[in-house]
């Protein structure tokens, strides 16, 4: 029970404040047309994305620039700075997986269909391996030539010591190969995490979502 | 003469309509022709993708690639080899045919009826539908059988005799 305030700055004020029976009758009054037309009385809540769930991030989460290699060359760059000024879908994967990922990589393939323009656009898909001591440079570049990507889909992986922020930022904290997260993250022009979709979502899902970011 | 070849043609008549019968519950006749045997091995290759499988993850509006969508990507069968870092159960006689509770409900089993429905709509015996990861499938009931046969070992010692 919240004790009545003996603070003269917040004591309430006006004719309803006279009389604590009348004010509840007012206060409930009132509840009852602000309910009856539509109006919620509670007070109004940010949206706040919790861990497994999915949805608009908010507020959007700003990508840390760590160091990360890439497919193909191995050369080193900083996450942010691949993200900044494209819209990015981002999903996690290993390529030793042979379950979930393959679908996976089929589902950025079938982007890349739905998005024959998206170098245009500034759009680009990032693979990003959660296994990094087995995920070389060489192996995520066989990776993506399994998938038929094109420019505009690029594979990396972080250094070890940066792995478990990672999977806490992309994959709602699994930390396990086997039970890693599905989820794509859709990171705007800024660098910043804004959305997370449902676990495996369609290609045109992904597609529609990057259009608009 | 003339009632003994009424008869005959009566009882050729029967068996037509026995087969077109047949065919409509899903057993055409090429099924009940084959062995046992040659239904495994047919389990066995649309298991491990020497014969495509054509499936799709349920939210999705397209077919998954053949290649991704095979059992044995993310299944092992009996006492195969595991398929490493998959979480997927490992298909046995006992796994599929056992009467078991499955997520809290009365025990249940898999019978091929059963296991099409799953591969088709996802719903397990329980009436519990299946998660995400699992493609549905379009599978007709030749495949089906065959797939069936192979999962649970039906036919497997006649590979070997």
């Amino acid at each position: 029970m919240r004790k009545p305030t003996t603070d003269p700055m917040r004591r309430p004020v006006g004719v309803a404040a006279a009389d604590p029976m009348r004010r509840r009758v007012c206060l409930a009054a009132a509840a009852a047309c602000a309910a009856s037309l539509g109006f919620s009385v509670a007070p109004p809540v940010r949206a706040v994305v919790v861990a497994s769930d999915h949805g608009r991030v908010d507020p959007p989460v700003v990508i840390p620039d760590v160091p990360v290699r890439c497919a193909g060359d191995g050369a080193s760059a900083g996450l942010a700075g691949l993200l900044r000024g494209r819209a990015t879908a981002l999903h996690l994967m290993f390529t030793g997986c042979s379950s979930v990922c393959p679908m996976q990589g089929a589902i950025f393939e079938r982007v890349q269909e739905l998005l024959p323009d998206q170098q245009a656009h500034g759009i680009q898909l990032m693979s990003f391996s959660i296994d990094p001591l087995a995920d070389t440079p060489h192996a995520m570049r066989a990776w993506l030539e399994r998938f038929d990507a094109r420019e505009g889909w690029i594979a990396v992986a972080p250094m070890l010591e940066d792995l478990s922020r990672m999977l806490d930022l992309f994959g709602q904290g699994q930390n396990a190969l086997e039970t890693h997260a599905t989820q794509v993250s859709i990171i705007d022009r800024r660098a910043d995490l804004v959305f997370r979709t449902p676990e495996l979502p369609s290609a045109d899902a992904i597609a529609n979502m990057l259009r608009r970011v | 003469m003339r009632a003994a070849g009424g008869l005959w043609m009566v009882a050729l008549w029967i068996i037509a309509l026995w087969m077109t019968a047949s065919a409509a519950r899903g057993e055409p006749a090429s099924v009940q022709a084959a062995s046992a045997h040659e239904e495994y091995m047919r389990g066995e290759a649309l298991f491990r993708g020497t014969i495509d499988l054509h499936g799709r993850l349920y939210t999705h509006v397209v077919d998954m690639p053949p290649r991704v969508v095979r059992c044995a990507n993310c299944h092992a069968v009996d006492d195969g080899p595991d398929v490493p870092r998959s979480l997927a159960p490992r298909l046995t006689h006992n796994l599929l045919l056992l009467p078991r509770a499955r997520r809290g409900g009365p025990p249940s089993h898999y019978n091929r009826a059963g296991f099409c429905t799953l591969l088709r709509s996802g719903i397990d015996p329980a009436f519990v539908m299946i998660s995400v990861e699992m493609p549905r499938y379009v599978i007709d009931d030749v495949n089906c059988q065959a797939l069936w046969r192979y999962v649970t070992g039906d036919g497997h010692a006649q590979t070997y005799h």
